[in-house]
């Protein structure tokens, strides 16, 4: 039998942002004489924590059986004998059902390797059941990503709302059950085996469960909220004060063809009579774009506060999305390194980012001709709405006068414009 | 990559749907609704309520629990109508708390001797309170706590088994509650089908694991507290009978004609014991009494014997004794080694003399009278008989004589031999041969405890009791006549010839009517003894220690005997029970259910013993389950016709199947299987991967297997006759 205590503020060790950011108190009783799931790599059954159960159903069913039981011996009423035997049965059954259920039950998670914030990430968890009996009511749940099981968790009475979860009500043997689960990605990180739970209550009193590790890294990029330009950044045709314009194929373009709309898509590059025709949004796609100059976006991560680091690496996100979208060779310069090539390794790049107290500035050194953007996490004080300082540059370091055109509301474009106003 | 567009914009908000009632609809049908998780589990909430008033109704048959049936089903429909907290309806209820809470006080003032009844009838209006304030989870299972408490006060008041029913129907009830409270946990909704299987799995577990513990629990044991209960106080009348009255022999003794007992009351509680009685006494139970331990329980005494007839020599010499707290020390006159203390609750259930019945031992009485009688036999005589729904409390000890002290008993000092004159008297046509078998008997019996022993031993070796004697002649000594000529007799006649025999020799005793312990309810918990119960032994005085029971009749075990022995085992005392009710069935029955456990056992060897044997050979759960499917495909070829050979590989027994035309659809997964099997089971260690392809192959052949079965059975039916003209 292990115990195994998360305390108070430590960071859980698949966390990768700011310690300060984790909530992680996890207190974990591994039941019964079990290895430890980690040690022998098996999922090891044991009783949960005990703790909200043992305090609310059990524990009032237990007192209960108790009293019934003394009262019984005292008096010597049969009636109370019956009573207080069933109240111990009820309890014994509880758990030993919940032991059985789960036993000789084995699990399998596979998932896709990478997800982009806050899109969920789809898991598919394959159950065996290698008894000879079926097996009823069993949970598989999985916490939001980056979020450990904490103590709290043991004392409501029902597994967390914000919880994936499903719930297989017959588990016949010999025949595989695929279960799928969304499990919430509120946060961009690298996760390596997280976790989903198997678990088994039988008569809401005992609750025994599984741990499953879902096997590799898990990526959560950052979230990306679409841009419809940027100043000395965007292609010709785009303008408008708030309304992005649409426009045709540019000039010099050969249209190739159609495909569905995908998120991120410009959208001028929307082919609207298409779209009315197949009643959903359709892109052209065209030969040969005219190849856009080089941009730098710079990092930063050197912030002062949590939010304002993950708003820095949003932000970020955003820009490079955008600037590969519109056909920019885009490198990302952060305390992490020189990131350049796909949209996709920068993203990954941004999602494994942490705070840093590095100097930018022997990597500012060798920049390359072409547009920059510098996204800083550092507070700026006056700023104080857009938790980031960000400034576009052109080429030779001096301020541009510009318009961002974004979505309403979008916070990007408040960080963008604010930055400019300065 | 994808991108978020509105991520703050659609934000669920949990919990409104719960919070908006719907409007218009009927009780039941909005319970149900699927939308409502909480709709079943309401239900279930409401049922246990009902259940546990039915229980109480059951006992104590008042209308106003009828009502507050009624009144906890609108509260429950209220709840889940209205679905959220009113501070005005919190403010009420809080206002009927207040007021239940005084009424309660009051009541268990009124009914401080016994506060069981109070306590429910409590706990009933709280549920009606409570029913109107149950809009979440949390709520209903304070309502289902309440339910069970009532249901547990209910148990202490009941005395008999019609509280079964209520019992079964309350425990299927809180499965089901459990079950769906647990889906309501993972807001999964509940299924008719899965709902009945779950309780019947669980059930048959939660009845098994409790059966083991009520039949497990030691019972007899010494109470830690001591709770003394008893009815309400009874109205005396203002002109107060001292004698013995028996509502059952309203006129006394029957002094013409042949004796014919009343089956209803036992013809011992009078003022003269005649032993010419005859005829049967009622099974009826007259009185139940919670006790951890047999006992014999005393009515009165008899010193003087004519013959024929017991009557007492000093019936009007009675002793008033008088408690204004209903509490009644009772001295102790016989030496004895007293066990630990132990309580006795009588619960009256049919009309009974005005005798107070007492165990051996008795130190203090709880009794809803200020005022008892006590006559010089050290009977107890209340002034009012006792009526059916009386009940009273005993405090006592068990009695324990040493043989060496009893048998040192000398004879009596000169005044207290004056005083024992009467207990020695015999009749005075008492033919001399009793005298001589007397003698007979003690040949050899060092001391009175010898004697009496003796005596008592000859009379249970030599005579069968039998209540199918008919009348002796009337002219004849009934002992003498018993001893000789019947040669079988009533407990009265064995009791009687202990007593007259026992004083030829020099032993003063007295005859002793009462009860037999009776039978004891393992479900109830209380003794139930019968009118046939009623019973008849002696007491025989011992200088310097008092009077000892003596019990000569075959078949029952003496009081002294009874106190000794230790306590029951639980699981031998309910085959005793069963034996007592089933009667003659008993054995049919534990035939029947061996031979269903034999069956049971004899058809589920097979796979089961097969499999845990390949469970234990196997390395790894993936080893287990490839060894599984492939002993599944052999039992399910062999019932297609392709037999198991032990020497055959897999693949063999793949190609021997491709030639049995009904097996060949399924050719290709067959083959499949075998290759898959083979690589499983003789490479490395298998994957997941490799048992759920197996596994899956193994089900895909049990179906194209099964619908081929169908088709040749479809294609071997006769065609459809052609309709006639």
């Amino acid at each position: 039998m292990a115990l195994e205590v998360w305390g108070w503020g430590k960071s859980h060790p698949q966390a990768t942002g700011d310690p300060k950011l984790a909530r992680p108190v996890a207190l974990e009783v591994w039941g019964w004489g079990k290895s430890h799931p980690q040690a022998t790599g098996r999922n090891a059954l044991r009783l949960q924590g005990a703790l909200a159960q043992m305090f609310m159903r059990v524990g009032v069913l237990l007192l209960i059986a108790v009293a019934t039981l003394f009262a019984a011996v005292n008096v010597q009423i049969g009636w109370l004998y019956a009573l207080g035997a069933l109240f111990v049965g009820l309890l014994a059954g509880s758990l030993a059902l919940g032991a059985w259920r789960l036993r000789r039950v084995a699990a399998t998670a596979r998932a896709e390797p990478e997800t982009a914030c806050p899109e969920p990430l789809s898991v598919g968890i394959e159950l065996h059941n290698h008894g000879v009996m079926g097996r009823s009511f069993l949970a598989v749940m999985a916490p939001p990503l980056g979020e450990v099981w904490p103590v709290r968790s043991l004392v409501r009475q029902r597994p967390p709302e914000h919880w994936a979860m499903a719930f297989v009500e017959h588990l016949a043997p010999g025949e595989p059950h695929v279960v799928r689960l969304a499990i919430p990605a509120p946060r961009r990180g690298a996760f390596t085996d997280p976790e989903v739970f198997l678990l088994c209550s039988p008569l809401g009193l005992f609750s025994w469960w599984k741990r499953v590790r879902i096997p590799g890294e898990i990526i959560v990029t950052p979230r990306v909220v679409p841009l419809a330009g940027i100043a000395g950044f965007a292609p010709a045709g785009g303008g408008g004060d708030d309304h992005p314009m649409a426009r045709t194929v540019p000039e010099g373009e050969m249209l190739r063809s159609t495909r569905s709309y995908r998120p991120g898509d410009p959208l001028r590059m929307v082919h609207w009579r298409t779209s009315a025709r197949a009643g959903h949004l359709v892109v052209k796609e065209t030969e040969g774009t005219a190849q856009a100059g080089g941009a730098t976006v710079l990092l930063d991560l050197d912030g002062h506060t949590a939010e304002g680091l993950e708003h820095a690496i949003h932000v970020a996100a955003s820009l490079v999305s955008y600037l590969a979208e519109e056909g920019f060779r885009v490198r990302l310069i952060s305390q992490a390194g020189v990131v350049e090539g796909s949209v996709q390794a920068q993203l990954e790049a941004l999602a494994r980012a942490g705070a840093s107290r590095e100097r930018l500035a022997p990597l500012v050194a060798d920049l390359e001709p072409g547009g920059l953007i510098v996204v800083s996490a550092r507070d700026a004080g006056w700023r104080s709405m857009a938790n980031c300082w960000i400034q576009v540059a052109e080429p030779g370091g001096r301020p541009m006068e510009g318009s961002v055109f974004c979505p309403a509301g979008c916070d990007v474009a408040a960080a963008l414009g604010e930055g400019l106003r300065s | 990559m994808k991108v978020d567009r509105s991520p703050r914009l659609f934000r669920l908000q949990a919990g409104r749907a719960e919070e908006e009632g719907p409007r218009g609809e009927t009780f039941f049908h909005g319970l149900l609704r699927r939308d409502d998780p909480l709709g079943p589990l309401r239900l279930a909430t409401l049922a246990i309520v009902i259940i546990a008033s039915l229980g109480l109704f059951s006992i104590d048959p008042r209308p106003a629990y009828l009502v507050a049936i009624g009144i906890v089903a609108v509260g429950s429909w209220f709840s889940h109508w209205f679905k959220r907290r009113s501070w005005l309806v919190i403010l009420l209820l809080a206002i009927g708390m207040i007021y239940l809470l005084i009424q309660h006080l009051s009541n268990v003032i009124a009914h401080s001797q016994d506060t069981r009844l109070p306590l429910a009838q409590m706990l009933l209006w709280l549920s009606v309170l409570n029913s109107f304030d149950m809009p979440r989870r949390h709520n209903l299972f304070m309502a289902q706590i309440v339910g069970t408490i009532l249901v547990i006060v209910t148990a202490t008041l009941s005395r008999d088994l019609s509280f079964g029913i209520v019992l079964i129907a309350y425990f299927v009830t809180l499965l089901v509650w459990s079950h769906l409270d647990s889906l309501a946990a993972f807001r999964s909704p509940p299924r008719a089908r899965s709902l009945a299987r779950e309780v019947l799995l669980a059930g048959g577990g939660v009845v098994t694991v409790a059966a083991i513990v009520f039949l497990g629990l030691p019972r007899g044991g010494a109470p830690v507290l001591h709770r003394l209960p008893m009815s309400g106080e009874l109205r005396l009348p203002f002109h107060q009978d001292t004698q013995v009255q028996n509502p059952g022999y309203p006129a006394g003794r029957d002094a013409s004609g042949p004796r014919q007992a009343n089956p209803d009351a036992y013809y011992g509680f009078t003022d003269a014991l005649d032993l010419d009685y005859r005829g049967k006494l009622s099974h009826q139970v007259a009185l139940r009494i919670r006790a951890n331990r047999p006992e014999y329980w005393r009515g009165m005494a008899f010193d003087h014997f004519d013959g024929r007839v017991w009557t007492m020599t000093r019936p009007d010499q009675v002793r008033r004794l008088e408690s204004g707290t209903l509490d009644y020390q009772l001295p102790q006159d016989t030496v004895a080694v007293f066990g630990a203390p132990r309580v006795e609750t009588i619960y009256v259930e049919q009309d009974q003399s005005n005798l107070v019945l007492l165990p051996s031992g008795a130190r203090e009485l709880f009794f809803p009278s200020s005022l008892l009688y006590r006559d010089a036999y050290g009977s107890l005589r209340s002034p009012v008989t006792l009526d059916r729904g009386l009940y009273y409390s005993v405090e006592s000890q068990p009695m324990y004589w040493d043989r060496r002290i009893l048998d040192s008993a000398g004879a009596p000092p000169a005044p207290l031999a004056r005083r024992l004159r009467a207990y020695l008297e015999l009749p005075a046509d008492l033919p001399a041969r009793d005298a001589a078998l007397a003698r007979q008997i003690v040949r050899g019996a060092q001391g009175p405890y010898e004697r009496v022993r003796a005596i008592r031993d000859y009379l249970r070796r030599t005579y069968p009791y039998d209540l199918s004697i008919p009348h002796f002649p009337p002219k004849a000594d009934q002992v003498d006549y018993f001893l000789f000529d019947q040669r079988r007799g009533y407990c009265e006649h064995f009791a009687s010839a202990l007593a007259v025999l026992a004083r030829t020799v020099g032993v003063p005793t007295r005859l002793v009517t009462g009860y037999a312990p009776g039978n004891y309810d393992m479900f109830t918990g209380y003794w139930d003894i019968r009118t046939a119960d009623a019973h008849a032994w002696v007491e025989a005085y011992f200088t310097g220690i008092g009077w000892v029971p003596f019990d000569p009749t075959p078949g029952f075990a003496a009081p002294a005997e009874m106190a000794r022995s230790g306590p029951t085992v639980p699981g031998l005392m309910f085959l005793s029970y069963a034996q007592d009710r089933l009667g003659p069935m008993f054995w049919a029955v534990l035939a029947a259910l061996a031979a269903l456990a034999i069956g049971l056992a004899w058809a589920f060897r097979g796979e089961a013993v097969q499999l845990r044997a390949l469970r234990r050979r196997s390395t790894s759960p993936e080893a287990f389950a490839v060894s599984r499917a492939y002993v599944r495909l052999l039992a399910l070829l062999e019932r297609s016709g392709v037999p198991h050979r032990p020497g055959w590989s897999a693949r063999e027994h793949a190609r021997a199947a491709g030639e049995v035309a009904a097996i060949a659809p399924a050719v290709p997964e067959l083959e499949e299987f075998a290759a898959l099997y083979q690589a499983a089971r003789f490479g490395p260690r298998p994957t997941d991967v490799q048992v759920s392809r197996l596994e899956s192959l193994l089900a895909r052949i049990r179906r194209r297997l099964a619908a081929t079965a169908r088709r040749r059975k479809q294609d071997r039916s006769p065609p459809p006759r052609a309709p006639s003209r």
